[in-house]
């Protein structure tokens, strides 16, 4: 009891008090920054060992001219700047010719670093290159916060950085770690949908309908089957999007069936099925807007069926677990084929995502 | 890193005898392609198609 009235026991007590109102934001800032400083520095050593590893691969393996290194460099820097959308009426095809109009332009200075260079290898370079340019933003984008928090010491800037931060570094080693499977050219899990399609496509006669797209045409019981994926083994998801409305000029299916594979939620398990309605694409968008966009104007149901990973899993050499859902996936949709149409219909299937390492 | 951090990827190849139809699996090789015909079966000389490439963990 005699403690209560004991000065230096108060001070004790009084002390941090004093200490926490004036001085706990900067101590928690000190502390996060701490944490988000060491995630930065992993940032820019993913970033170092991607790019040399990238550099290593295209002297060891590829024909690369003198210069590359340099020409490499300024790749790395390159940005884009997306169209305004202050007025969001036709955002969709300007953003569809920028991000065609880099794929070609990054294409073609790929391909002028090499003597000599298949389609193949260009794809995969292409890819390579995306990665570390990718992984080159992350540090950049989550070092100019960290730094301007600290500059201005805000405590509040710090914030959002903080609960960013683990998102932005799962992806991040799902990127570094993405690099070996690109390399040597094997299946990645985002390729599931792909795998599907180009196992049904097998034996049949196989058209080029868009950029590094390709059609082709099968039955099953009666109904007449428009199979569509990209051109494997290509490092590439095609232009799925130009090649369906090229389809629908001359032929309209009475259903869509969309295969992909989807970000589980955590909880969820890796590789598992989910059926659903809907364009089932990511990326940017601008492929999905136009299927959906002439599946509309055609009044043509669009079904989706999606194998669940995770984003390391999905940009990763595919786990066997993934690998061994192809032949469940497939019977999934000759059964939503029976269930949904009619002999002598027409079903579109897509098998949408990285077609890397998968032939058809 | 820790080392129950540390793990490493060993990447298999699954081939299907298109006559036989005989599963085989063995270690990826540089070059292999899902859907791509690689080697002739051992029991009946049909070609072999790669039908998966998958990667394990271990570790």
């Amino acid at each position: 009891m005699g403690d209560d009235s004991n000065p230096l026991m108060m001070l004790i007590w009084i002390l941090p008090i004093i200490l926490f109102v004036f001085y706990g934001q900067r101590i928690q800032l000190m502390v996060s920054s701490n944490e988000i400083k060491k995630s930065i520095d992993k940032l820019e050593k993913f970033r170092n060992n991607a790019k040399t590893e990238f550099i290593d691969y295209l002297q060891k393996s590829l024909n690369t001219i003198n210069n590359h290194e340099k020409k490499l460099d300024d790749f790395f820097e390159y940005f884009t700047i997306m169209p305004v959308d202050l007025d969001p009426n036709g955002i969709v095809p300007k953003i569809n010719h920028l991000i065609r109009s880099r794929d070609d332009f990054t294409r073609m200075h790929v391909k002028s670093l090499f003597t000599e260079i298949s389609e193949f290898e260009t794809s995969k370079v292409h890819n390579l290159l995306e990665i570390v340019t990718t992984l080159q933003m992350f540090h950049k984008a989550t070092r100019h916060l960290y730094l301007t928090a600290k500059k201005q010491k805000n405590f509040p800037l710090i914030l959002p950085l903080q609960m960013m931060i683990p998102f932005v570094m799962e992806e991040a080693e799902a990127l570094k770690d993405a690099m070996s499977a690109l390399k040597n050219g094997q299946p990645i899990g985002d390729g599931i949908g792909p795998m599907v399609v180009g196992g049904m496509m097998l034996d049949n006669e196989k058209e080029k309908i868009s950029f590094q797209t390709v059609l082709s045409k099968s039955e099953y019981e009666g109904r007449k089957l428009l199979l569509i994926k990209a051109e494997g083994p290509n490092a590439t998801v095609g232009r799925i999007g130009e090649g369906i409305e090229k389809i629908f000029s001359n032929n309209k299916p009475d259903l869509i069936i969309m295969v992909d594979a989807a970000l589980k939620l955590e909880g969820e398990n890796s590789a598992s099925i989910a059926k659903g309605f809907g364009a089932a694409m990511g990326g940017i968008g601008t492929d999905r807007f136009q299927i959906e966009d002439a599946a509309t104007k055609n009044n043509v149901p669009i079904l989706a069926i999606v194998i669940k990973q995770s984003i390391h899993d999905a940009l990763t050499i595919m786990t066997k677990e993934i690998a061994d859902q192809a032949m469940s996936v497939r019977l999934e949709i000759e059964k939503m084929i029976k269930e949904n149409t009619q002999s002598k219909q027409t079903v579109m299937i897509i098998g949408v995502g990285n077609t890397l390492g998968v032939s058809q | 890193m820790k080392d129950s951090e540390k793990k490493f990827t060993v990447s298999f190849t699954e081939l299907e005898c298109k006559s036989c139809k005989k599963l085989l699996t063995r270690k990826f090789e540089y070059g292999d392609i899902v859907f791509e015909e690689n080697g002739a079966c051992d029991q009946c000389e049909g070609n072999l198609l790669v039908v998966k490439i998958f990667g394990e963990t271990i570790g």
